[in-house]
């Protein structure tokens, strides 16, 4: 018999660090029931209820005039939007990890204020700089130009309300490179422009394009700040959040829901996109 | 030549990283630039690539002057600590990228990468991305990188720091190998000795952002001129022992320095090296193949692959001070680290606690010995503004402090000093305070006391701290920046050439710019006039090597006046010699020397005295 025969037999061996079975288990059950009851059951109901009525009252709700205005209306405000957030972004974040400015921190801290203002308050701050008794408001209508209850103020509110993600993805991606390689671009004998596009560029390609794809569902979904500013005029300055709201006011649920899954599939199609590239980012192993 | 830097300097926060920093590489040499983390390295590699503007200086590239051209005006090749490789090319592409940027056609290209990829031993490995080798291929790919433009000048910074000891080993190599077969200018910055006396055909030692010392491995190993340079280098022992008229004497030893018997002008105290392998163990009572230095106690012996390493325990000699290996203060003996070689080991085997005759083989002497400075730590204002002062002067001249604390509590004192002190030591007062510091200064045989001066106070007060041992005294007399300029007075003749010598061992460390006057009386005859230029002269040339910027006055009339008004054309710091010490011994601060200390208001003044029986 070896010694190792007699010893007493070990416990059985658990990671101490792990939690017990039991307690895991619960927490799984718990994160998918609340995701099930607050995610994918009101998703379903979207669809049911926008189908209820059968596919052709579907596709004539969706092809309604005033339905093709706010979609263009939306996709007009997110194509003006998320290219100006994307140059305010990477500025942001290169001014940040790049120099050293007095203000910095300030600017940093600044870049967040959209987040931690309400939506509702973020367009009454534009009604008070832009309505007819606003700072601007006055000076620019008698010159002609309306911004409130326009599609400018939708542009403008949608920006502001987005301004964070893109600079948010960036600021820590471009911290933790570092800028080495810009460096050792320049040594080599690139043109900061050259530097810029071929290695600064690619070097936060994922993480920029992922920050896109916030800004741009969220540019397509905002209700609160675009409410506020957009008059609600039907076939101008209804975007698809703002008319499904209106259609449902007005009783037409069924149209109301077919919208919605505009939305809902936007949306989805968004998450599709994070989730492919979350794993090109993992699997490329870095940015 | 090829890389050329003068005066480089440049400040974070008004905080000079690098200062006054000149360095030469010829074509075809490797140099390393070595100095501890934070010395200011770095900054000159980029520096030199464009990478950073300087605040002062000129760098120049193959006799071309560069310093107002970007980066990629100048054409250094610039290899990284991190590798810094285009994470979303592959290697060749990684390899190509100057090339492409200077239009050169594809197929020529694909050529010149492959002959590359050759070169640095990754042939075949174009296609893969960086983050598919391993750090060392991937430094080696940042190597080849480098080299595609053929730049002329090849800067390296830290290349090896974040890989493990063979394939660093193996890399230098490597390097050694491209850089001797393109004949290229390098500059290849390290903190690692071992990877500095491997590579190097010239090292350059920094420290704080300054130059120490530039030489061959070789040279720097065995005849250090600075203490800096000669424990940071290797295992020391670094004595301080009394000069004699034909070597040094340590305890009972007499040793001769021959020719290398080095030092600027009088002075009382040799800073001595021996390394491990110079010093010579012998049975107690045999004959000694050397000077024999005492006996001593092993303390611990290891085996260290083709070296037996031992520490010894000395006691103390009268007059010797050590300076490295450290030993505890006041712990009454001091430690000598030996090394010998297996067949030594055979004949006279050791073991901790045994008694051995200590022996030294060869001695070699500093040329710009370290400075020990003497602290005297008040509460006063004046004494605050003097703890101030020893920091700053401690952290630049890298000098050993003994702080005596008369009546400021430690933790102020060392809050005051600041970080950075390599060493340093606090010492209470016990009873009077002049017999306390005549006491520690007997122990640590000061180059220098600082001290507080109330205003009002400085003559007497200068005349009892004199007196207190054998040490030169600096007042300070209000909070400020050390200086920028400083006005030596001084007298023509060896006292004079005292306070020039001893001026620029401390100043040189901080970049003062010095102006030496000497007075005449009013119409003067030719010969004093003569002997007065030609001292002038001599005082500039001597500050100069030290890198001390010099220039020079003469004066005539009464000394006083002039002396205040060359002091109102703007200087931070005034240096006087005291008058020669009467029959008596006494040294007394009267005469021109008093009025000018109760003149020159909060002006910090260094007081120099000379030795007389020095100037034979």
């Amino acid at each position: 018999m070896s010694e190792r025969d007699r010893a007493p037999a070990a416990p059985r061996w658990r990671d101490p660090r792990a939690e017990p079975p039991a307690v895991r288990r619960a927490l799984i059950v718990a994160a998918v029931a609340f995701l099930a009851l607050f995610l994918l059951l009101p998703l379903l109901v979207v669809f049911v209820r926008a189908l209820e009525k059968g596919t052709a009252a579907y596709l004539a709700a969706i092809a309604e005039p005033y339905a093709r205005a706010a979609a263009l209306l939306t996709l007009r405000t997110a194509a003006l939007v998320v290219p100006a957030n994307l140059l305010f972004g990477l500025a942001a974040a290169w001014a940040v990890t790049r120099f050293e400015f007095r203000g910095k921190n300030l600017l940093v801290t600044l870049v967040d204020a959209p987040f931690t203002v309400s939506p509702v308050v973020a367009g009454l701050l534009f009604v008070l700089l832009f309505g007819a008794q606003g700072l601007f408001g006055p000076w620019l209508l008698a010159r002609g130009v309306k911004i409130l209850f326009s599609w400018p103020a939708i542009a403008l509110v949608t920006a502001f309300v987005t301004m964070p993600l893109v600079a948010r993805q960036l600021i820590p991606l471009m911290q933790a490179q570092g800028s080495d390689e810009e460096q050792a671009a320049l040594t080599l004998g690139a043109s900061p422009w050259r530097m810029f596009f071929r290695v600064a560029l690619p070097k936060v390609r994922w993480g920029l394009l992922y920050g896109v794809l916030l800004c741009n569902a969220r540019a397509m979904g905002e209700f609160g700040a675009v409410s506020v500013v957009s008059g609600h005029i039907r076939g101008s300055t209804n975007t698809l959040p703002l008319h499904v709201e209106i259609l449902y006011d007005e009783y037409q649920f069924q149209a109301a829901f077919a919208v919605a899954t505009l939305l809902a599939l936007l949306g989805l199609l968004t998450l599709a996109a994070q989730a492919l590239l979350d794993w090109r980012l993992r699997r490329r192993g870095g940015a | 030549m090829s890389i050329c830097v003068q005066g480089l300097t440049k400040r974070y926060d008004r905080q000079p990283v690098v200062a006054d920093f000149s360095l030469t590489v010829p074509a075809g040499e490797l140099c390393v630039l070595l100095g501890p983390s934070g010395s200011g390295k770095s900054t000159v590699l980029r520096i030199i690539a464009g990478l950073l503007a300087p605040d002062a200086g000129r760098v120049s590239l193959h006799g071309r002057d560069v310093t107002g051209l970007p980066p990629q005006a100048r054409g250094a090749g610039f290899v990284f600590q991190s590798y810094a490789l285009f994470r979303s090319m592959t290697v060749a592409e990684n390899v190509g990228f100057a090339l492409a940027v200077r239009g050169v056609p594809r197929a020529e290209r694909r050529h010149r990468v492959d002959e590359l990829l050759e070169l640095v031993g990754l042939g075949g490995l174009g296609r893969r991305l960086p983050r598919q080798l391993s750090g060392g291929q991937q430094q080696r790919v940042a190597l080849a990188r480098a080299l595609a433009h053929r730049p002329e000048v090849l800067l390296l910074d830290e290349p090896f720091g974040a890989l493990d000891a063979r394939i660093r080993a193996e890399l230098r190599r490597s390097l050694r190998e491209i850089q001797r077969e393109l004949g290229i200018a390098t500059l290849f910055v390290t903190h690692d000795q071992e990877e500095a006396f491997a590579l190097a055909d010239r090292i350059a030692v920094m420290a704080l952002g300054r130059l120490v010392e530039t030489g061959t491995p070789r040279e720097l190993y065995l005849r250090p001129q600075t203490e800096f340079v000669a424990t940071f280098l290797g295992a020391a022992n670094l004595l301080v022992g009394e000069a004699t008229a034909r070597g040094v004497r340590i305890g009972p030893v007499d040793f001769p320095l021959g020719g290398d018997a080095g030092g600027e002008g009088a002075q009382r105290r040799v800073q001595v090296l021996f390394r491990p392998e110079d010093v010579a163990l012998v049975a107690p009572g045999a004959p000694s193949p050397a000077p024999l230095l005492g006996t001593g106690t092993v303390e611990s012996c290891a085996f260290a692959g083709a070296l037996e390493q031992l520490r010894l325990r000395l006691p103390p000699f009268v007059g010797v001070r050590a300076i490295a290996p450290p030993v505890p203060f006041g712990a009454g003996s001091f430690a000598i680290v030996a090394s010998r070689p297996p067949h030594e080991a055979h004949a006279l085997p050791l073991a901790p606690g045994d008694e051995v005759g200590v022996a030294v083989r060869r001695l070699h002497a500093l040329a710009h010995p370290g400075l020990q400075f003497l602290l005297l730590a008040e509460p006063s204002p004046e004494g605050l503004a003097a703890v101030g002062w020893a920091g700053e002067l401690t952290r630049r001249t890298h000098a050993r402090l003994a702080v005596l604390l008369a009546g400021l509590p430690e933790e102020t004192a060392r809050q005051r000093l600041g970080s950075g002190l390599p060493a340093v030591t606090f010492h209470p007062v016990r009873g009077v305070v002049e017999a306390a510091v005549a006491e520690l200064a007997r122990l640590t045989a000061p180059d220098l006391l600082l001290a507080g001066a109330p205003p009002g106070r400085g003559a007497t007060l200068g005349a009892s701290l004199l007196a207190t041992g054998a040490h030169h005294l600096l007042l300070v007399r209000a909070e400020g920046p050390l200086p920028e300029r400083a006005l030596v007075c001084a007298a023509v003749g060896e006292p004079g050439k005292e306070d020039v010598a001893f001026t620029g061992r401390l100043l040189r460390h901080l970049g003062t710019h010095v102006t030496v006057l000497t007075v005449l009386p009013a119409a003067s005859p030719a010969a004093p006039r003569t002997q007065a230029e030609r001292f002038l002269t001599a005082s500039a040339r001597t500050l100069e090597p030290l890198g001390v910027p010099a220039a020079t006055r003469l004066g005539e009339g009464d000394p006083e006046a002039e002396i205040l008004a060359v002091l109102a054309g703007g200087a931070e710091l005034l240096v006087l010699g005291v008058p020669l010490p009467k029959a008596d011994g006494a040294l007394s601060l009267d005469g021109i020397a008093g009025r000018l200390v109760e003149r020159t208001g909060d002006l910090p003044l260094l007081v120099i005295r000379s030795f007389p029986e020095m100037t034979t």
